[in-house]
């Protein structure tokens, strides 16, 4: 995506200029083309990064994490700020090494905690007749976007 | 023939805006007598369930003394309801199953495939050829 042409229909922005330097004047002169076509960040998603995997989200939308997130009770809100990239139906912000959190502003909030539903699986060793049974109820938390918009 | 609008049903966002937490009440029952019970007894002479109030403050907890096996039940938002018998069981796992419901929306269990759910229309819309640049189009 950072290195699409600038005549396809998605313009795409790489703050990191030919030298590799990042500039963050640059950043926001082009955020304006974002802010300009965001509808008041109504047609706006970003994609995330949590643990390190990206999440593609606009505002509204429920991420589902497949694990008990740590340190976490049932209200609390998060903010992010390990953002790849934000977009809008025209134009894309991005930036591999993360963009500068001055920028935008991602809030979610910790929506559930609730679990998998349960089943089993089962094992079989070679030579012994045996079925190992293992009860498999993983736990779940789901996050929901409540703000995302920029700066 | 006149031109009707689609009807579109709001959503309830819950965390949206603000956030209410779907459990509303946990009902302790319990037995004065049985052996099945002791967990729950000595979770109620140690003061754990007092603590336990006093940290989720939106939650109404209320101990039913009743003889048989004792059972936690919870009280979701739209009028939904879990129980969950904690007869033999320990007092670290009645603990764990108390932060564990109150946590839960009341809904059903599922298993979502997907990172992400969401109800907004896509931000980009669907990909057409027509808006390619014609050096990337595809030839016949």
């Amino acid at each position: 995506m950072a290195n699409a042409s600038a005549t396809n229909a998605t313009k795409s922005v790489n703050p990191t200029s030919s030298n590799g330097i990042t500039s963050l004047k640059k950043q926001v002169d082009d955020m304006k083309y974002l802010k300009y076509d965001s509808n008041g960040s109504n047609s706006l998603y970003a994609i995330l990064r949590l643990h390190n995997i990206p999440y593609l989200v606009t505002k509204g939308d429920k991420i589902i994490l497949p694990t008990r997130m740590k340190g976490v009770k049932v209200g609390d809100q998060l903010t992010f700020n390990n953002v790849t990239t934000i977009g809008s139906p025209n134009f894309i912000f991005n930036s591999e090494n993360g963009v500068n959190p001055d920028l935008f502003e991602i809030k979610g909030s910790v929506v559930e905690i609730t679990k998998e539903p349960y089943y089993e699986v089962y094992r079989k060793k070679q030579r012994c007749r045996r079925l190992k049974t293992i009860p498999v109820q993983n736990y779940q938390t789901i996050l929901m976007i409540n703000e995302l918009k920029l700066n | 023939m006149p031109v009707k609008p689609i009807f579109k049903p709001s959503l309830l966002r819950n965390g949206l805006g603000t956030y209410v937490q779907p459990c509303h009440k946990v009902t302790i029952q319990y037995c004065n007598w049985g052996g099945s019970s002791k967990s729950i007894r000595d979770l109620l002479s140690t003061g754990s369930i007092n603590k336990f109030a006093s940290e989720n403050l939106n939650i109404f907890v209320e101990v039913v003394k009743k003889s048989g096996h004792p059972v936690l039940k919870f009280d979701y938002s739209h009028d939904k309801q879990d129980s969950v018998e904690v007869r033999n069981k320990t007092t670290t796992e009645v603990l764990k199953l108390l932060s564990d419901y109150s946590q839960r929306s009341g809904n059903e269990l599922f298993k979502y495939n997907h990172k992400v759910l969401s109800n907004n229309e896509s931000v980009r819309g669907v990909w057409s050829p027509m808006h390619e640049h014609k050096g990337h189009r595809f030839k016949i």
